[in-house]
């Protein structure tokens, strides 16, 4: 007869770990499922939460944006100046600082800022209604919890990533002209001239199109981790911290699995 | 009418409803009392499908809600109206705006509408002054004053009201008592009580519904239950500590 596999065991953990993670993407799945019947459901669409949450994800993570894509057009230009230097091939460095920025590095970055920002707050605020019960209390009234709280998060997370990668790819050009002038001592111009003459519209748009999965990604692992929240703080906590480390996954994982599709 | 037939719920190894067979009848003032972790809340989220049974059915009106999703359970609440014991505000709302939520949401009216019907359910409660401010800017007892108020928005035909008391001083809780006769002797709601409130419970309830050990003690007015020489009715109405009363 065999020997049970012993539940602490490597083994054991390891089967435990892959049910888990299972488990979550199962649940992930239902919860996309039962957030896109309720945005079928149009005429439950709540226009106050909306604009609430549009605001709250979009207008206060602004600055966030900003600042991180200045110093990531920055970090791009200071990386691809030795290269530039040693061979003096300075019309190359707006191409290499527009490619980095438009389709990889801008769309992460800005995403991860995102997902530790909105997806965080998202989770802590959805797990302490449920510890708190205002998610039953929306229940008692007769108020379906995907369509009042979810759907809306969901959108305005898309719509707002996606309008922040725009506005941070521009930010994170103008850092890194102006860490070209300032560091490397090459005219700005040419830093401009280089980004036009590349004809990178196809990296621009990958990168937004990136921004819309990034957005659902973080909007569907934040919403579940928060929605599912049991034992108080702690467990408010444990939360958040698993919704910003399985954002992170999801977010190089789409971002993997785009860039092969899309070249 | 709510009819609990033969209803268990189990937690883990907890058996915290055993077999429970009890219908509540319309426009009865209805409490279910017993001590703390005797089932009350637990019983009276299964009339608004918060929890399902284990075993048992549970019947609405004559329907059988027990398989009831969520969309159709939607539609019993509306009717049945549960309070909970710790007031669920929404904390990111003024109190007026937490009782014109489900006004506006059901009656698909415009915020400032919405925000004019609130103010009505909160004068009902003696809050219009305070409607402005954030739930944590108010008392426990505010609180649930203004939940019972937005649980009132949905007029339901009965409101489940979970230890509506407990905490509140003697002004407060003789102002919810009052609002529970006014419940049903002039509006004809069902009102079920979960409470531990003696004072409140001889002065109010109908029926008494007494819980212990997951099963139904006493089902009786409160003539009945005052004059039960039944040993463990008998110490929770003289709240004495020591007596066979399990807790």
């Amino acid at each position: 007869m065999s020997k049970p596999v012993e539940t602490d065991s490597f083994l054991g953990n390891f089967g435990r770990t892959f049910i888990t993670a299972f488990q979550t993407v199962g649940a992930m799945t239902l919860l996309q499922l039962r957030i896109f019947r309720s945005l079928l459901a149009i005429k439950n669409f709540d226009y106050d939460e909306s604009v609430t949450q549009l605001f709250k994800i979009g207008v206060r993570s602004l600055p966030v944006v900003i600042a991180t894509a200045a110093f990531v057009g920055a970090l791009m230009v200071v990386a691809s100046g030795n290269f530039v230097r040693a061979t003096g091939a300075t019309t190359l460095i707006g191409w290499a600082a527009g490619t980095a920025v438009f389709s990889e590095v801008g769309p992460i970055l800005i995403g991860l800022m995102f997902s530790g920002r909105v997806g965080a707050n998202n989770t802590a605020e959805l797990g302490t209604m449920v510890v708190t019960n205002q998610i039953d209390a929306l229940r008692v009234l007769g108020i379906n919890p995907i369509g009042y709280l979810i759907v809306p998060r969901f959108m305005a997370m898309i719509v707002m990533l996606f309008f922040l990668t725009a506005i941070g790819d521009l930010f994170a050009l103008t850092g890194g002209a102006i860490t070209c002038r300032a560091v490397l001592g090459i005219d700005m111009r040419i830093y401009w001239q280089g980004i036009l003459d590349s004809n990178l519209l196809s990296e621009f748009i990958m990168g937004l199109v990136k921004a819309i999965f990034f957005g659902g990604a973080i909007a569907i692992v934040s919403c579940h981790w928060g929605l599912q929240v049991t034992g108080g703080a702690r467990g408010v906590g444990r939360a958040v911290n698993d919704s910003v480390v399985t954002s992170a996954i999801a977010i190089f994982m789409v971002n993997f699995f785009i860039t092969v599709l899309w070249t | 009418m709510i009819e609990y037939v033969n209803v268990t719920k189990q937690f883990g190894p907890l058996t915290v409803l055993d077999g429970i067979n009890l219908t509540i009848k319309d426009g009865e003032i209805t409490y279910v009392i017993g001590s703390s972790g005797t089932g009350k809340s637990v019983l009276v989220k299964h009339a608004v499908g918060l929890l399902r049974p284990d075993a048992g059915r549970i019947l609405i009106d004559n329907i059988d809600t027990t398989d009831f999703n969520e969309r159709q359970w939607n539609q019993i609440r509306m009717r049945y109206a549960l309070v909970f014991q710790h007031p669920t505000l929404f904390d990111s709302m003024s109190l007026v705006d937490n009782v014109a939520l489900p006004i506006r949401k059901h009656q698909k009216v415009s915020k400032p509408a919405a925000k004019k019907s609130a103010m009505e359910y909160l004068e009902r409660v003696g809050m219009t002054t305070k409607a402005d401010l954030m739930p944590s800017d108010v008392g426990p007892g505010e609180r649930k004053r203004v939940s019972i108020a937005r649980a009132l928005t949905l007029s339901p035909d009965c409101a489940i009201l979970d230890e509506p008391t407990t905490g509140l001083d003697v002004v407060a809780s003789k102002n919810i008592d009052e609002m529970i006769s006014e419940l049903s002797k002039s509006l004809g709601k069902t009102v079920i009580v979960v409470s531990h409130d003696l004072r409140s419970i001889f002065g109010v309830a109908d029926r008494i519904v007494f819980l212990y050990k997951g099963k139904i003690r006493l089902d009786g007015s409160p003539s009945a239950f005052r004059a039960s020489d039944d040993p463990v009715v008998r110490q929770f109405v003289s709240g004495e500590a020591s007596g066979p009363m399990e807790t």
